[in-house]
């Protein structure tokens, strides 16, 4: 299971080249038309404000992966004009960015991209 | 740049909205969920969506709103395979014959973020409906009755197998400056047209533009008033009871 160091360790190595590649991929998309994926945050505003939880087994070895990605994604977008993020804040569409580059795992633990999902659709 | 102005940069985008880190919050504490927003449903775009909903139904877990209220009681996602929310907006009529049958098909359930009074506009009005409302419909794609819009059977319909959810009634974006009258019809009046036409409990209410709870004070008493359980916005899905 990934901890937390895993996260810095992770932030520290990524190619920043492949966030952008994402993101210009992201910016292709007809949103009106497609399905578009996206990671949004459960919050319990009738409970305590630190309660913990326990996530999908599944979900084990990509969610600290998909946090990472989260402040990387969210950096590059706030290095975007006001015009080109619209009335959003940056972590909008960065978690739509994220959910892109860290749908799921295969069967090796290896991410899968949204766009597999869909590949045989994307316009050439 | 150099490593040192690389962090600096860094630290300070990440630092300067603090929803960056509240984000961040959610996806270390294993509080969030996958969601796959849909808008027009065409038939040219069949396989596509077939496709992902197959994918959907290997991957994931279909999400009721009692799956939610599991979660947060009891601390844990209740299943092994995380759960996905395909979310289709705007209560078009297109959803109920397309979107419906390939979510049926897989066994999927669908949260439909419906405008409630949308139903009810004459259907040779709802194209003008749609351009006056922000409702990103493509003329081309019309039916030839020019009804563009679910009907109240059609979303009754639906409710069986899926998750009906209040997108206000009339796509309306609420303000801090939206006056009592308007924030009952659109948030009040619009949940029980829509348990009209169920004969369910509405329980999901979605602003428009996806903004939060916290962000209109006015607005929560007319939410708490009408006993929404969750609002969703962009960035998350709030429990408020």
């Amino acid at each position: 299971m990934k901890t937390m160091q895993d996260v810095l360790q992770t932030l520290v190595d990524q190619d920043l080249d492949q966030y952008r590649e994402v993101i210009d991929y992201c910016g292709t998309r007809v949103t009106a038309d497609e399905g578009i994926p996206a990671i949004i945050g459960l919050d319990d505003l009738t409970g305590s404000w630190d309660k913990t939880y326990e996530g999908a087994k599944d979900d084990e070895e990509l969610h600290m992966m998909m946090a990472a990605g989260a402040l990387i994604f969210a950096s590059l977008y706030e290095q975007k004009t006001k015009e080109e993020l619209g009335h959003y804040p940056a972590i909008a569409p960065a978690m739509s960015a994220v959910a892109e580059r860290f749908f799921t795992v295969d069967e090796n633990g290896d991410e899968v991209q949204y766009r597999e999902v869909v590949k045989d659709f994307l316009k050439k | 740049m150099d490593k040192k102005n690389l962090l600096e940069q860094f630290v300070q985008s990440v630092a300067k909205d603090k929803r960056t880190l509240e984000m961040f919050r959610y996806l270390v504490n294993n509080a969030y969920i996958r969601v796959v927003n849909y808008h027009n449903t065409n038939d040219r775009d069949i396989q596509r969506i077939s496709r992902e909903i197959s994918y959907f139904s290997e991957h994931f877990v279909p999400v009721r709103v009692r799956d939610l209220d599991t979660f947060f009681e009891t601390g844990k996602w209740p299943y092994e395979k995380p759960g996905l929310i395909p979310a289709v907006f705007e209560g078009y009529r297109s959803h109920f014959d397309i979107m419906r049958e390939i979510l049926d098909r897989y066994h999927f359930t669908g949260w439909f973020y419906i405008p409630a009074f949308f139903s009810e506009v004459p259907a040779e009005e709802q194209y003008d409906f749609c351009m006056n409302h922000r409702l990103r419909t493509r003329g081309e794609y019309m039916y030839p009755d020019g009804r563009i819009a679910m009907n109240g059977e059609e979303i009754a319909r639906l409710s069986e197998n899926h998750e009906i959810c209040c997108h206000t009634g009339t796509h309306y974006e609420i303000t801090e400056e939206t006056t009592d009258e308007d924030m009952y019809r659109e948030i009040v009046a619009s949940k029980k047209k829509l348990e009209e036409y169920t004969g369910r409990p509405v329980d999901v209410f979605c602003w428009l533009a996806g903004e939060e709870y916290q962000y209109n004070k006015k607005a929560q008493k007319y939410l708490r008033m009408a006993g929404y359980k969750y609002v969703v916005s962009n960035l998350k899905i709030e429990k408020i009871v």
